[in-house]
């Protein structure tokens, strides 16, 4: 009998690939790029922290002294606190909200075969193409009260007022969903197309309609896609500054906007490198949570 | 056998791949090497250095008529080249540092040469080798000493003619109910922020030194007119030419292009006064090429180059020689009298620039913060 707990005991989830052995010449592969991680983030970022604990000297990039001032100033003041979670909360809700529209158009492109669906897929990786300000610019003449979208709705008679979709949270809210689109629906695409299709039919032959199959069986599998798409929509979403600036009309501010107003005019560098900190803080908890819950055995992800 | 190869092979492009770039990537910005080297002066009694002289710009619309136009002049002035690098900022400067400092001349605000002055990165000017500097107008100095007035604007308001009744004639008519969520001014952090939140504590009973009544002042505008705050200057010129708002505070240069589009647009000089938007060449106190520096202001300074800057950047000159030999509609359009420049507030920016920091924690809290969501 075949002892099928033994067979995938190093099983790692969908891929079911043997684990990689660290031989010699894997490590001199391996080597570059560690070392060019380490020399371009890892090192960086402790200079980042290092540099956070330095005292305010106007303008200057040198470390020194040791201090806690920057950080205090910043828990302690309700602006800053409120600006962090509020910029917290908008990057979860894109996440969100990302999610549900990217699902059913990865679906689409891996389920249907027709030419269409190219079509479709080219325009889902546009907003790639083009640079955050260049779009930014074009949302301007879509969203505003005399654009595309508000004439549209007026003229078929929708509405009668155009809609305050522009210079405000509702626009950025837009703007940053189309642009963190096409990272969401590649991954949950890439997890759909790696699904065996005779897991499917698996699931129909044992009496499941078509809904059942979906929530018992697919979902559960493109679990790793989605947490990979909310991986990256997060961070992207978390550390926006250019769209919620040129989109919100200068009403929405975000911690990343703070970083480059201390940077930019304030010369306050100290002040600014903490509050990165405490940004990619905040973003590796979110992100260890993420891969936490997405990878639960109860959620059917290939478990820890 | 050929996984092994494979990977080796991969590792030995990649270790290739970052050599590469190691290499090519430190001299990406190519340092002034300004020895005195005696020769290749092709114009007298200077002795030029070898170069290149490093400028740093603002990468707009000067940009074009630095490499056309005075480009060849200073080739043939000098036997040397100058390299722009447009992305150039005072900001740049400064987290550059001492002793880092990559630019030998560059453009800057006169509030940032306040700011550049504190930080002691760039050098006096010496007005003797500035040929201009009998034709500049009384006030077209540097408190400081440490920049050469290049050319000046007017920041005052503009406002849309097919959406406005009466044309305003004041800064307080910002504040005019009827203007309710139709006004647009340029983000507090930037000089032009400064200087109306200046303004706003001049008609509440302040002025730059007591801040406070223009905070409060700039808080109720936020809550009841501002439609929006301008991040960039070409967001700013596409709601002025979308209709979404009908005034605000903004340059006479830019107001015009906007009119030469045939936006219905027209700008004002308001009873109070307008404030000067100068442009100034600074030389960094690092600099190991004075004379070229010189050589290259001089040039630019020139009432004949300044005929080509002028349209360019819709900024007037700041000597009577270039402002006389201005065309008559380019005249109109920009400072060119003794009287008009007279009239410009310049406000202290050696004292503003220390309360920087200060001042922009307060316009996030105090005004952004107030915005009408």
């Amino acid at each position: 009998m075949v002892d099928v707990k033994k067979q995938h005991e190093n099983d790692t989830g969908i891929f079911n690939h043997k684990p990689l052995k660290m031989t010699t010449w894997n490590r001199i592969a391996l080597t570059p790029g560690v070392v060019y991680v380490l020399l371009v983030c890892i090192i960086p970022v402790l200079y980042l922290l290092r540099f956070s604990f330095s005292e305010y000297k106007h303008g200057s990039m040198e470390l020194s002294g040791f201090t806690l001032e920057n950080y205090i100033d910043f828990f302690t003041d309700s602006y800053y606190v409120d600006l962090l979670i509020s910029t917290l909360v908008m990057a979860l809700i894109i996440s969100f909200i990302t999610i549900f529209l990217a699902y059913p158009i990865a679906y689409y492109l891996v389920r249907v075969k027709s030419k269409v669906v190219r079509v479709v897929a080219v325009l889902v990786y546009l907003p790639l193409m083009a640079s955050t300000v260049v779009t930014s610019f074009g949302w301007q003449s879509l969203l505003t009260d005399s654009g595309f979208v508000n004439n549209l709705l007026m003229a078929i008679g929708v509405i009668d007022e155009p809609l305050k979709l522009m210079y405000n949270r509702t626009g950025v809210y837009i703007a940053m969903i189309a642009a963190n689109m096409p990272y969401m629906v590649v991954q949950i695409r890439n997890s759909l197309k790696s699904i065996d299709p005779f897991t499917i039919q698996a699931s129909k032959t044992m009496g499941a309609n078509s809904v059942r199959t979906f929530f018992y069986v697919t979902l559960p599998l493109s679990l790793p896609g989605i947490s990979a798409g909310v991986t990256l929509v997060f961070v992207s979403a978390m550390s926006a500054f250019v769209t919620p600036t040129l989109i919100g009309g200068g009403r929405v501010n975000t911690l990343g906007s703070l970083i480059y107003n201390q940077v930019t005019v304030a010369a306050n560098f100290q002040f600014a490198s903490a509050v990165a900190f405490i940004l990619l803080v905040v973003a590796f908890a979110i992100m260890y949570i993420n891969n936490r819950v997405f990878e639960s055995k109860r959620l059917g992800g290939g478990g820890r | 056998m050929r996984k092994r190869a494979l990977s080796f092979l991969l590792a030995a492009v990649m270790v290739l791949g970052i050599a590469g770039c190691g290499g090519s990537g430190s001299s990406a910005a190519p340092e002034s090497a300004g020895e005195s080297t005696g020769g290749s002066a092709a114009g007298g009694e200077i002795e030029y250095e070898e170069g290149p002289l490093i400028v740093g710009s603002w990468g707009g619309s000067l940009d074009p008529v630095l490499e056309e136009v005075i480009l060849p002049q200073f080739k043939e002035l000098t036997g040397a080249e100058f390299i722009l690098d447009p992305s150039y900022s005072s900001t740049k400067m400064i987290a550059e540092g001492k002793g880092n400092i990559s630019v030998d001349v560059a453009i800057m605000g006169d509030s940032e040469v306040a700011d550049l002055a504190a930080f002691d990165l760039v050098q006096d000017i010496d007005f003797s080798r500035i040929e201009m500097d009998e034709y500049f107008y009384e006030n077209a100095y540097d408190k400081t000493g440490k920049g050469v007035f290049f050319n000046w604007g007017r920041y005052g308001l503009f406002y849309r003619t097919d959406l406005v009744d009466t044309p305003p004639t004041s800064w307080a008519d910002l504040w005019d109910e009827q203007y309710a969520d139709s006004v647009l001014i340029n983000r507090m952090s930037s000089t032009a922020g400064k200087q109306l939140l200046c303004m706003a504590a001049e008609l509440n009973g302040g002025d730059q030194y007591n801040i406070d009544p223009g905070f409060e002042a700039m808080g109720r505008l936020a809550e009841t007119n501002l439609f929006a705050i301008g991040e960039s200057t070409a967001q700013m010129g596409q709601m002025i030419t979308s209709g979404d708002v009908a005034i605000g505070t903004w340059w006479d240069g830019r107001t015009y292009e906007l009119r030469d589009e045939g936006v219905p647009v027209d700008f004002v000089v308001p009873e109070e006064g307008v404030f000067a938007t100068v442009n100034e060449w600074v030389i960094s106190n690092e600099t190991e090429c004075p004379n070229l520096a010189y050589a290259f202001i001089n040039l630019c300074l020139k009432p004949e180059n300044q005929m080509y800057e002028v349209p360019a950047t819709g900024y007037g000159p700041c000597d009577t020689q270039s402002a006389a030999m201005l065309p008559e509609d380019v005249r109109e359009r920009v400072i060119d009298t003794d009287e008009e420049a007279a009239q410009l507030i310049v406000l202290d920016w050696e004292y503003i620039s220390t309360q920087n920091a200060d001042w922009v924690e307060r316009a996030d809290k105090e005004i952004v913060a107030k915005i009408q969501q």
